[in-house]
C-alpha cells in the first residue's frame, strides 16, 4: 500500500510540479497515473522510492513513512522500471535481472533459479537469452528484460513510468496483455504511468487524472468514462468514451446465453422453426460436442431440402468472437462482417452464446443517457 | 667470462649471419600475423609456431665470438652458452607459457607475445654493437662518432622505460581521481577549474615545464616527472570526465531506482561503462609521455633523450638515431600492447554495435 498525504514538491527553481497530492493505492492494484506532459507524473512516482525528495507532506509505504526508510533499503523493495529501459549494456541479461538480488546478497543458486523464473514469467527463453547481452536483444525484448529486472528480487511494489511507451503499437498491446496476465499471478502494489488513455483504461484498475500537480479525478476507468468530473476529463479521455467503455464490457457479461442453434444431424425443419420462432434471419450450426461448424440463414433454410446443403460451413474463429474478448471487439467484428448477431465461442470453439447489434446498441444508449447527467 | 664488446674494435662490414638471422625473426614475426588460429588451444602447435619468433632474434649471432654463434646480444652479454641450448630452454618456456594462457585469451597474449617479440628482435639489433656499427657507418661514412661511448641503448631503454612508468602511474592515478571528482554532484563546480588546468598544463611547453622545475627542483629524474605528469594529464582528466559523462543517464537512473550506493554505481555501472573512452585517454597519455620522456634529458634524468641531446649538441647523427629510433618503435610497440588491452578490457556488451 502506497498513501500520498498532501505531496508538494517544489524545484530548487521556484516550479511547483506537485502542488498537494493525497491519494492512496490498495494493496495488489495497478493505480494508473495519466495526465498532459509535464502535469507531475513522474516527479509524483519518483518521490515514492525517493529518487525525488519531498518537499513537505510525506507518502507512506506500507504505513511507514519512506524518509524513515534508508533509501538504497526502500529502493530495493520496490520494482522501477522506466520508459528509456536502462538495461546496464556491459551486463548480460542475467546480470541484469540478478542485480537486485545480488545486492540484497542472496545465494547465487537462489538468485540463478530466480532470474530463469522472471525470464520465463516475461515471456524469454532463459536458456536463449540468458547470456546475450542489451544491445543483442530487440526493444520488445529489452522491455521484457526490463520489467524482469524491477521484478528481481519480488518487490511488493513496483513503479513504472511509461514502460511501453516507446515501444510499437502492436508489441505494445502484446506486453499489456502478458503484463495483466503476469499480474494476476504476483498481485503487485502499482504505479503505473502514461500519457495514453487507451492505455490507462486498458491496464488500471484505478486511473489518476493528474492535472499541474494536483488530481482532478480518481475512479475507475469505467466511472471515469461514464462520469467524467468535468470539462478537462472528458476532454481528457475523448468524445468516443461511450465506444471506450464498450472496451471495458467482457462480452460473457452481457451476452445471450441462449442462442439459436440446430445440430449439424438435424432436420432442416428444426432450422426453419427456431428461425421462425426467434424471430431471426439466421441460426448456428454446431457439431455434437457443441462445437460451431457455420450457419444456416432464413433463405436458404426455406429453400433447401437438407441442412447440410442449406448452411454454410465455416471454420469458427472466421464469424465468433471469443467471450473473454470485450464488447467493443464484438461491435468492431460485426461491423466489418456486416452481421447483426454474432457468434461468441469458448477457447475451444464451443458455442456460448450470442450477442446482437440491437443489444449493444442498447448499452450505447444507456451510456448516453448517464453521461449526460455530468454537470459541463 | 663477460667480454667488454668495445667501440674500439670498429669493425667496418656488415655481418651478413645476424642480418640474416634478424630478417628470419621479422619474416617469422610477420607470419604469425597471418597464422589461422586454432580452435583447440590445448594443441601445441599453436604455441609452437609462436616459439621460434619468441626466441629466434635474441639469438642474433655475433660475429666476434669464437664459435660466431654463443653471445646473446640482449643487454649485449656474453653468456657463453651454445645457442642451441637457449634455443630449446626459450622454446620451452614459451610453449609452457602459451600453455598456461592460450586457453584464456588469445586476444590479449598473442599480441603480447608480438610485442615481445619485436621488443626483443630490434633490442638485440640495438644492443647488437657490431651489427649497428657496421650498418650506420654505411649510411654515415663521414661520421667522426658511430657507437655512442658512454652507456649502452639497453640502459638507456631502461632508464626512459623507468620514466615513462614512474610518470604514467602517477598521471593516470591522479588524473582518473580529478576525472572522477569534478564528475560528482557534489564537486561538479570544480569542472571547469580542472579543465582550464589540465588544458594549460598541455599548452605550456614541456620544455618550459622542465625549465621552471629545475630551480625549484633542482636536476634529476623528479623535475623530468613533475613535466611528464602535467604534460601528460590531459587526455586522462579530460577522456575520464568525458567518458562519465557519456554514461546514459537512464543507466544511472535505473541504478539507483535498484538501490545501488553511489561507490557501486561508480565501480559497477559508471566506469565499466565508460572504459573504452578511459582507456582510450590513458594510452594516448602514455604514447606522448615515451615522446615527451626524451626531453628529460635536459634535465638530467637520463633515457633515451640523453643521445639525442648529445648527438644534435654535437652533430652527430648516429647518436640521434640511437635515441630516436628505440624512443620511437617503443612508442609504436607500447601503443600495440594498450591497444590490445584496452580491447581487453573493454565489457563485451560494449563492443556489441547498436
Ligand atoms: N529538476 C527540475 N527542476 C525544475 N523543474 C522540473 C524539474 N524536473 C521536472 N520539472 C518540471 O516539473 C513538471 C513536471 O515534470 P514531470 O513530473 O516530469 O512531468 P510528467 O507528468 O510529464 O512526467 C514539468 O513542468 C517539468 O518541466
Ligand atoms: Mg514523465
Amino acid at each position: 500500500m502506497i498513501t500520498f498525504e498532501n505531496v508538494v514538491k517544489q524545484y530548487p527553481n521556484g516550479f511547483r510540479a506537485v502542488d498537494g497530492l493525497s491519494l492512496e493505492v490498495a494493496p495488489g492494484e495497478i493505480c494508473v497515473f495519466i495526465g498532459p506532459s509535464g502535469c507531475g507524473k513522474t516527479t509524483t512516482m519518483r518521490m515514492v522510492n525517493r529518487l525525488i525528495s519531498v518537499s513537505s507532506g510525506r507518502i507512506l509505504v506500507e504505513g511507514r513513512d519512506n524518509r524513515d526508510i534508508p533509501a538504497e533499503e526502500l529502493r530495493r523493495k520496490i520494482g522501477y522500471a522506466i520508459q528509456q529501459i536502462g538495461l546496464f549494456p556491459h551486463m548480460t541479461i542475467y546480470e541484469n535481472v540478478a542485480v537486485v538480488p545480488h545486492l540484497l546478497g542472496w545465494e547465487e543458486s537462489r538468485i540463478r533459479s530466480q532470474v530463469d523464473r522472471l525470464l520465463e514469467l516475461v515471456g524469454l527463453d532463459p536458456d536463449e537469452q540468458r547470456d546475450k547481452y542489451p544491445r543483442q536483444l530487440s526493444g520488445g525484448q529489452q522491455q521484457r528484460v526490463g520489467v524482469a529486472r524491477a521484478l528481481g528480487a519480488d518487490p511488493p511494489i513496483m513503479l513504472m513510468d511509461e514502460p511501453f511507451g516507446a515501444i510499437d503499437p502492436i508489441t505494445r498491446e502484446v506486453l499489456q496483455d502478458e503484463f495483466l496476465q503476469i499480474q494476476k499471478e504476483i498481485s503487485k502494489t502499482i504505479i503505473f504511468v502514461t500519457h495514453d488513455i487507451d492505455e490507462a483504461i486498458k491496464m488500471g484498475d484505478r486511473i489518476a487524472i493528474l492535472r499541474e500537480g494536483r488530481i482532478v479525478q480518481f475512479d475507475t476507468p469505467d466511472t471515469i468514462l461514464a462520469h467524467p468530473k468535468n470539462n478537462f476529463v472528458r476532454d481528457f479521455v475523448g468524445a468516443d468514451r461511450a465506444l471506450k467503455r464498450l472496451g471495458l464490457v467482457r462480452i460473457n457479461e452481457v451476452m445471450d446465453t441462449d442462442p439459436p442453434m440446430v445440430a449439424y444431424e438435424a432436420k432442416i425443419e428444426e432450422a426453419r422453426n427456431i428461425i421462425q420462432k426467434r424471430k431471426l434471419r439466421s441460426a448456428f450450426v454446431v457439431d455434437r460436442d457443441g462445437r460451431l461448424r457455420g450457419w444456416v440463414d432464413k433463405e436458404a433454410a426455406e429453400r433447401e431440402t437438407s441442412l447440410t446443403e442449406a448452411m454454410a460451413e465455416v471454420p469458427y474463429s472466421d464469424i465468433a468472437v471469443r467471450q473473454n474478448a470485450t464488447v467493443r471487439d464484438a461491435l468492431s467484428a460485426m461491423v466489418t462482417r456486416s452481421f447483426r448477431i454474432t457468434p461468441v465461442v469458448d477457447s475451444k470453439g464451443k458455442l456460448v452464446g450470442s450477442i446482437s447489434l440491437r443489444s449493444l446498441q442498447e448499452l450505447v444508449e444507456r451510456d448516453d443517457s448517464e453521461a449526460s447527467e455530468v454537470s459541463p | 667470462m663477460t667480454e667488454e664488446v668495445t667501440v674500439t674494435q670498429g669493425r667496418r662490414q656488415v655481418p651478413v649471419i645476424s642480418l640474416i638471422w634478424l630478417g628470419l625473426a621479422v619474416l617469422l614475426l610477420v607470419l604469425s600475423f597471418f597464422s589461422v588460429p586454432l580452435k583447440d588451444a590445448r594443441f601445441a602447435g599453436e604455441s609452437a609456431s609462436l616459439a621460434p619468433n619468441f626466441w629466434l632474434p635474441t639469438l642474433a649471432p655475433d660475429t666476434n665470438s669464437r664459435d660466431g654463434m654463443t653471445l646473446i646480444s640482449v643487454g649485449a652479454i656474453d653468456t657463453g652458452i651454445p645457442f642451441w641450448i637457449l634455443a630449446f630452454v626459450f622454446a620451452g618456456l614459451e610453449l609452457w607459457l602459451a600453455r598456461i594462457f592460450a586457453q584464456r585469451d588469445e586476444k590479449l597474449i598473442r599480441p603480447l607475445f608480438r610485442a615481445a617479440t619485436v621488443f626483443l628482435a630490434f633490442w638485440s639489433f640495438f644492443g647488437h654493437l657490431p651489427l649497428w656499427d657496421a650498418l650506420l657507418s654505411t649510411i654515415f661514412p663521414r661520421s667522426p662518432q658511430i657507437l655512442y661511448p658512454r652507456t649502452t641503448v639497453i640502459e638507456l631503454t631502461a632508464q626512459h622505460l623507468e620514466l615513462v612508468i614512474v610518470s604514467s602511474v602517477i598521471t593516470i592515478g591522479i588524473g582518473l581521481a580529478l576525472g572522477i571528482m569534478v564528475t560528482r554532484a557534489q564537486f561538479r563546480e570544480f569542472l571547469p577549474l580542472v579543465s582550464d588546468f589540465v588544458n594549460a598544463g598541455q599548452t605550456v611547453p614541456t620544455l618550459g615545464i622542465v625549465a621552471i622545475m629545475v630551480p625549484i627542483i633542482g636536476l634529476g629524474f623528479w623535475p623530468a616527472i613533475v613535466a611528464l605528469i602535467l604534460y601528460g594529464m590531459l587526455p586522462v582528466v579530460r577522456n575520464a570526465i568525458a567518458g562519465l559523462e557519456a554514461v546514459d543517464p537512464f543507466v544511472i537512473d535505473s541504478a539507483r531506482g535498484m538501490g545501488m550506493t553511489p561507490s557501486q554505481i561508480l565501480w559497477q555501472i559508471e566506469l565499466p561503462n565508460a572504459s573504452r573512452i578511459i582507456l582510450a585517454g590513458i594510452r594516448t597519455s602514455v604514447v606522448i609521455n615515451i615522446g615527451t620522456a626524451a626531453l628529460g634529458a635536459y634535465a638530467g634524468s637520463g633515457g633515451l633523450g640523453v643521445p639525442i641531446a648529445g648527438g644534435l649538441s654535437q652533430t652527430i647523427f648516429p647518436f640521434v638515431l640511437l635515441g630516436a629510433l628505440p624512443a620511437a618503435l617503443l612508442a609504436i610497440l607500447i601503443d600495440y600492447v594498450l591497444e590490445r588491452i584496452e580491447f581487453v578490457l573493454t565489457p563485451k556488451g560494449l563492443q556489441i554495435e547498436k
